[in-house]
């Protein structure tokens, strides 16, 4: 017995379904990329461990003043020449640490600038901070107190003297 | 031919019997079919329900941008700094904590803080933490729960950050 189709191949309909399929990524991939948080990574360091500062000879001292404005080893440096002052003080090769510290009365949106600048560095010349410390001021406190003087007293009013 | 051999099988009416033509809905006329935006409407629904339940925190506040953007990872405790959006709490204060899971609630101050990223911390150590503070408040305020979370056993965090607008500075 032969089975009369009518002379119409059977198939099924795969154009609904590869389009549903596109849509179903693209959803995916736009919902990922919207509830994603994104920012700067920040290493706390441990609740028993010390203050792991190094020594003030081997780092390079930047504050964030409460107008928003730097100063780099105790001189007022510009956010936009803070790379290349920055550069022959660190190294390229065996980078020594900066430390940063911001005044309790900058703004947030202003150390998270400096930080993001260091981060990305000069594209042009390749330079960037790799080692970036931003110690609370509960831990420059207790290194202070360790070393006996204020690391950062040597900036015009950008020492301890004007945190809490 | 085909004339005779159609008037054999259906007699008089040649279309007597048939099936019906198969039109495709091509939206001719002027008209958009409402079932193609239909299905895309469901299936849109499920996903904004989704991404609002997914989302523990929906605080309205201006994050600091920056190019640097690491992905703070999935289920993040967070910690929230905002001003006061309403009037009458214009230029106060606003800490709020999730655990990840739950949505965002109000906290007194960084004390709290700590008890509440302890418990979280004691439950899940590699639990990842945000920050989620606006731009404008005062740095010693961010300080202030960086040392909270700190004391409480935090070794990581994110600060959450926003995208620099095109062509502008940060």
């Amino acid at each position: 017995m032969r089975l009369r189709t009518g002379g119409r191949r059977a198939e099924i309909p795969v154009a609904p379904a590869a389009g549903l399929a596109v849509l179903l990524i693209l959803l995916v991939g736009l919902s990922s990329v919207f509830s994603s948080q994104r920012g700067l990574l920040v290493r706390l360091p441990g609740r028993s461990e010390g203050v792991a500062l190094p020594a003030p000879a081997d780092a390079a001292f930047l504050s964030v003043l409460p107008d928003a404005s730097l100063v780099l080893d105790g001189e007022p440096v510009a956010i936009d020449r803070l790379l290349s002052r920055l550069e022959p003080r660190i190294g390229r090769n065996a980078p020594r640490p900066v430390i940063l510290h911001v005044s309790d009365d900058a703004p947030y949106g202003a150390m998270v600038a400096v930080v993001d600048l260091l981060a990305i560095g000069d594209r042009s010349s390749g330079f960037r901070v790799r080692r970036l410390l931003v110690p609370t001021h509960a831990e420059l406190m207790e290194w202070a107190r360790a070393l006996g003087r204020d690391p950062f007293g040597q900036e015009g009013g950008g020492g301890s003297g004007e945190r809490r | 031919m085909r004339r005779r051999r159609g008037l054999f099988r259906d007699g008089a009416n040649p279309d007597l019997g048939r099936r019906p033509p198969f039109r495709r809905a091509t939206g001719a006329g002027g008209g958009a079919s409402a079932v193609p935006l239909a299905t895309l409407g469901a299936l849109l629904a499920p996903f904004l329900l989704l991404a609002l339940v997914t989302e523990v925190d929906r605080s309205p506040l201006s994050l600091p941008a920056s190019r640097v953007r690491l992905d703070a990872g999935r289920g993040a405790a967070s910690v929230v700094i905002a001003r006061g959006a309403r009037e009458e709490t214009w230029g106060t204060l606003v800490y709020r904590f999730s655990d990840g899971k739950e949505a965002s609630r109000r906290l007194g101050g960084p004390t709290d803080i700590f008890l509440a990223a302890l418990r979280v911390v004691t439950e899940d150590p590699e639990r990842p933490f945000v920050i989620k503070a606006d731009a404008g408040v005062r740095y010693g305020l961010v300080d202030d729960v960086l040392e909270q979370l700190r004391k409480a056993g935090v070794r990581e965090l994110t600060l959450l950050t926003r995208a620099p607008e095109a062509g502008g500075t940060p």
